[in-house]
């Protein structure tokens, strides 16, 4: 059993052994790790309902079909800057960057000015504190990816969009992607990052971000997971927050064959606020888990989950929701939610929401409910003319878009709350 | 001036949490009564010793064995979020035995060392008859003492009887129910007590009989390094009632104490048992946490039957450690499962406790109530699974689980699991966290009441809503004990 699993794991490993970027010490440690790590199984408590066996017993290539335009794949109305990726690999033709000027440094992996590459040796990596078989593939050989910094007090007011498009072949199509943000003190910027697929061909993207924001720093960082049914991503992003900053995240999953979204964030210095909003419409035999971790490291933090989800076909969905307070952090308001609906008899919801709580003076609730649409709501819509459908499609608009409220970036609200009404 | 005040309010919290921190167990004593023991291990000739002892019919041994050899291929288990020193299970007596005894006709015959054990817990079991009406088998390690009221439940066709008497009296109803809920390869410790249980409680409700008196066993670990492995298994036929009081307490000890009971409990069409603990045993020195006992325990009800319901309330106040989730499977359609609970933690104390809801059947409901209280260095953890199955359409399911911490050394943690595998059902989840108001003390105190009083007031209060499903006779002595834990303990 084990000797099948490692072999999984050598011919994963060997697809995604790219040429491999700059050898900075993490990359090197990395490697090391990978020769011991072990693929996670459903044994281990953080992936009791996600069975990633599969993913890896594939065969997967790296190359896949050509994509001509961005036409369609680009949020409308969002000006600013645009990197896209096809298969993986950054695509210098589709793509325009550069609009927030000296506000922002920019720059995809491998075409990295020298303050950039700095920003890489030093932060690269650094977040990463549960290093699983996934994280470390992706810091030892991801090659593609996205390097932000902005400089202390600076405002990038221009957004950034990152297009992942994925066209595979007959072949399964793996890549990586690795994101690095640095944003520095009393700085903002706003990133959206969207994901798609052409064509019904297999693809699994192994992806890892790493956000630093430094004190009084804030960020704003949307997800639209948005490919076809065969698709895969595995997705860890880390968290870094310094005193009195501020993050917003949004994570928005429509589709995929399995989707794991890891998101651990770090509340480093006192007076934090962190909002973490995610919905996941899903259908078919898809099988989305949205994993979190909050660690209230430092008093006087602020934190707020809201986890919504649409169910139906026989999909799956998973949420696990994990608050760490620290013991000296007091005065900490930490707050989760996760709601679900299903629509169909076949349709599952895991949910485990877990508090560790080891200082006295804080505010901890969570909440997590599952259930159906009220019929009681449905009725009183039909009994004025409304046809039961698009009495539905009115429950799930108004049942999902309270976790949209917080976004500062308009275009971004008004693309959301058109997919979701298109969703079902 | 104002700093003044609040450095000295502080002290003065200090204080009051050092007094509680410092109190002694209430209950610390221990009892002479010669024990008849078996060597320390185990092994096969172990369990046949024991068996042999208790007398106990060829199938029973073959069942003791089977589990025991099942035992050994098993791993101990370690996801909990408790800590303590690796167990060896060769250092512990698998049986022990009070003096030989002899059929006794009346309460007079009884080692006096016992009924003094007793009057000092608070039973007066020989004013026991006139004054509760409750009728009590009472347990002192592993052997039954005494039973009263036996004739009495008798006449109505109620059994409730020792574990070994009804292996002898009623073999057909042991070999039908016992492992039912619980298998004995249901998990690490069931496995073991299934190979070693030494006595426990066994009570048969025939069909349409409503039990005219709470029944109650008293259990006491009293003797040093014993395992305590007791067996409670409960039947309720169809439209009976049964409302069952299990508490303990324990005498102060060095060595910690390993517990692992399991309780079964099968409820048919429209039966109803309710099942009541109040635990306090020696929760281990309040700065080392050495010599507490381990509470391990597996216990699961039935609703086998439609309509039928199953209720567990505990209060747990004891035991250096507690592992257990009181768990019911609602098989039967339109059944009912309810667990109360409070669990106050303090000194080293850890708890790891909740319950399981599996929804099989269609409109299935349950309840859970879960309030921790964590004191001192204690850590408090609510485990819940609620699981909505394919086929339980309707189903409902409403939990909260509240944790109060007092001092800023404590941990109070939740783990819900929450799976739902059909739409038509509906799973209701919260989860509190927080400290006693200062408004609402200085509420109480603007009122002349002490700081203690409030606090204890608050609590309580707290607390009611589990409180309140205890029986009277319960109800009071989990009152006190919640009184006595929280003297002072202000946050």
């Amino acid at each position: 059993m084990a000797s099948t699993i490692d072999q999984h794991k050598a011919s994963f490993l060997e697809a995604l052994q790219t040429s491999a970027a700059e050898g900075s010490s993490a990359r090197t440690q990395a490697r090391e790790a990978l020769e011991t790590l072990e693929v996670p199984t459903r044994k281990w408590e953080d992936w009791k309902y996600t069975q990633v066996r599969d993913l890896l017993k594939a065969s997967y290539t790296t190359s896949g079909l050509a994509v001509e335009s961005t036409e369609g794949f680009l949020i409308p109305d969002l000006e600013g800057d645009v990197l896209v990726f096809v298969n993986g690999r950054f695509s210098p033709a589709l793509s325009t960057f550069g609009s927030n000027g000296d506000n922002m440094h920019i720059a995809p992996m491998g075409h990295l000015s020298e303050l950039l590459s700095g920003v890489v040796d030093t932060h690269l990596g650094e977040l990463i504190s549960d290093s699983n078989i996934f994280t470390a593939t992706n810091t030892a050989y991801a090659d593609q990816g996205v390097v932000i910094f902005v400089p202390n007090g600076k405002i990038a007011e221009h957004p950034i969009q990152i297009i992942h498009i994925n066209h595979p072949g007959a072949e399964a199509l793996a890549s990586q992607h690795r994101n690095l943000f640095v944003v520095g003190k009393h700085a903002v910027a706003k990133v959206a990052e969207t994901y798609f697929s052409i064509g019904e061909g297999t693809s699994f993207r192994n992806q890892v971000d790493e956000l630093i924001v430094l004190d009084n720093g804030e960020l704003e960082y949307v997800k639209i997971e948005n490919e076809s049914d065969q698709a895969s991503i595995m997705g860890h992003t880390y968290g870094h927050l310094g005193r009195d900053s501020k993050i917003r995240m949004f994570t928005l999953t429509f589709s995929g064959e399995l989707v794991r979204n890891n998101l651990h964030l770090k509340l480093a210095g006192e007076n934090v606020n962190a909002q973490l909003n995610g919905v996941y419409l899903i259908d078919g035999s898809q099988h989305v888990d949205n994993y979190t971790k909050v660690d209230h490291a430092e008093p006087h933090c602020y934190s707020n989950e809201l986890y919504k989800g649409i169910i139906t076909g026989s999909a799956t969905g998973v949420f696990s929701g994990y608050i760490h307070v620290w013991p000296d952090a007091q005065k900490t308001n930490a707050f989760q939610s996760n709601r679900n609906i299903l629509l169909s008899d076949n349709a599952n919801m895991y949910t485990k929401p877990q508090l560790e709580i080891y200082a006295d003076d804080v505010k901890c609730s969570h909440g997590a409910t599952t259930g159906r649409i009220d019929e009681g709501a449905i009725f009183y819509l039909r009994a004025r003319g409304i046809p039961e459908l698009e009495a539905q499609k009115m429950m799930i608009h108004a049942f999902t878009m309270e976790t949209v409220e917080s976004l500062s970036m308009e275009p971004v609200l008004a693309y959301i709350e058109e997919k979701i009404t298109g969703r079902f | 001036m104002a700093e003044d005040k609040v450095l000295q309010e502080l002290s003065e919290d200090e204080k009051i949490i050092q007094e509680f921190t410092e109190k002694k167990y209430e209950h610390g004593w221990a009892t002479d009564i010669e024990s008849d023991k078996a060597p320390m291990g185990l092994n096969e000739d172990i369990i046949r010793l024991i068996s042999s002892k208790k007398n106990e019919p060829e199938w029973m041994l073959a069942y003791r064995m089977k589990a025991y050899h099942h035992w050994l291929k098993m791993a101990e288990p370690t996801w909990s979020h408790v800590e303590y020193p690796e167990i060896d299970f060769q250092k512990i007596h698998y049986y022990s035995a009070p003096k030989p005894k002899k059929k006794l006709n009346s309460l007079d015959e009884v080692d006096p060392e016992l009924l003094k054990t007793f009057e000092k817990l608070g039973i007066p079991l020989t004013e026991q008859k006139i004054l509760s009406g409750v009728a009590v088998d009472a347990v002192i390690d592993s052997v039954s003492v005494k039973t009263t009221y036996k004739e009495k439940l008798g006449e109505l066709g109620i059994i409730f009887c020792s574990f070994s008497e009804a292996v002898k009296d009623h073999p057909e109803l042991i070999q039908k129910y016992m492992g039912m809920v619980v298998p004995h390869t249901d998990n690490y410790y069931a496995a073991l007590n299934a190979a070693v249980f030494t006595d426990g409680s066994f009570v048969f409700i025939p069909k349409g009989v409503r039990c005219p008196m709470e029944l109650s066993t008293y259990f006491r670990i009293n003797d040093t390094n014993t395992g305590q492995f007791e067996r409670t298994l409960i039947v309720a036929e169809e439209d009976s009632y049964v409302s069952y009081l299990e508490g303990c307490t324990a005498p102060m000890r060095d060595e910690n104490q390993l517990h692992a009971a399991v309780v079964e409990l099968v409820a048919y069409d429209n039966a109803e048992i309710k099942y009541s603990t109040v635990q306090n045993w020696y929760p281990g020195d309040p700065e080392t946490g050495k010599g507490g006992i381990y509470n391990f325990v597996t216990k699961r009800g039935l609703c086998a039957g439609r309509k039928s319901k199953i209720s567990w309330t505990q209060v747990e106040t004891g035991s250096a450690i507690t592992w257990k989730y009181p768990s019911v499977i609602l098989k039967g359609d339109y059944s009912e499962g309810e667990f109360y609970s409070v669990a106050v933690t303090n000194g080293r104390q850890q708890a790891d406790t909740g319950t399981k809801m599996i929804h099989m059947g269609k409109h299935t409901r349950s309840l859970i109530i879960s309030k921790g209280i964590s004191a001192g260095k204690s850590q408090n953890s609510y485990r819940g699974l609620v699981r909505i199955q394919k086929g339980a359409e309707h189903a409902r399911n409403f939990s909260q689980c509240d944790s109060l911490l007092i001092g800023d050394k404590c941990g109070a943690h939740t783990f819900p699991y929450i799976e739902v595998g059909n739409p038509t059902g509906t799973v209701e989840h919260e989860a509190t966290t927080s400290k006693i108001g200062e408004d609402q003390i200085f509420y109480c105190q603007a009122r002349g009441l002490d700081e203690e009083k409030a606090v204890s007031m608050i609590v309580n209060g707290y607390a009611r809503e589990v409180l309140n499903q205890l029986p009277m006779e319960f109800a009071v002595e989990a009152q006190k004990l919640l009184s006595i834990s929280l003297e002072g303990s202000v946050g």
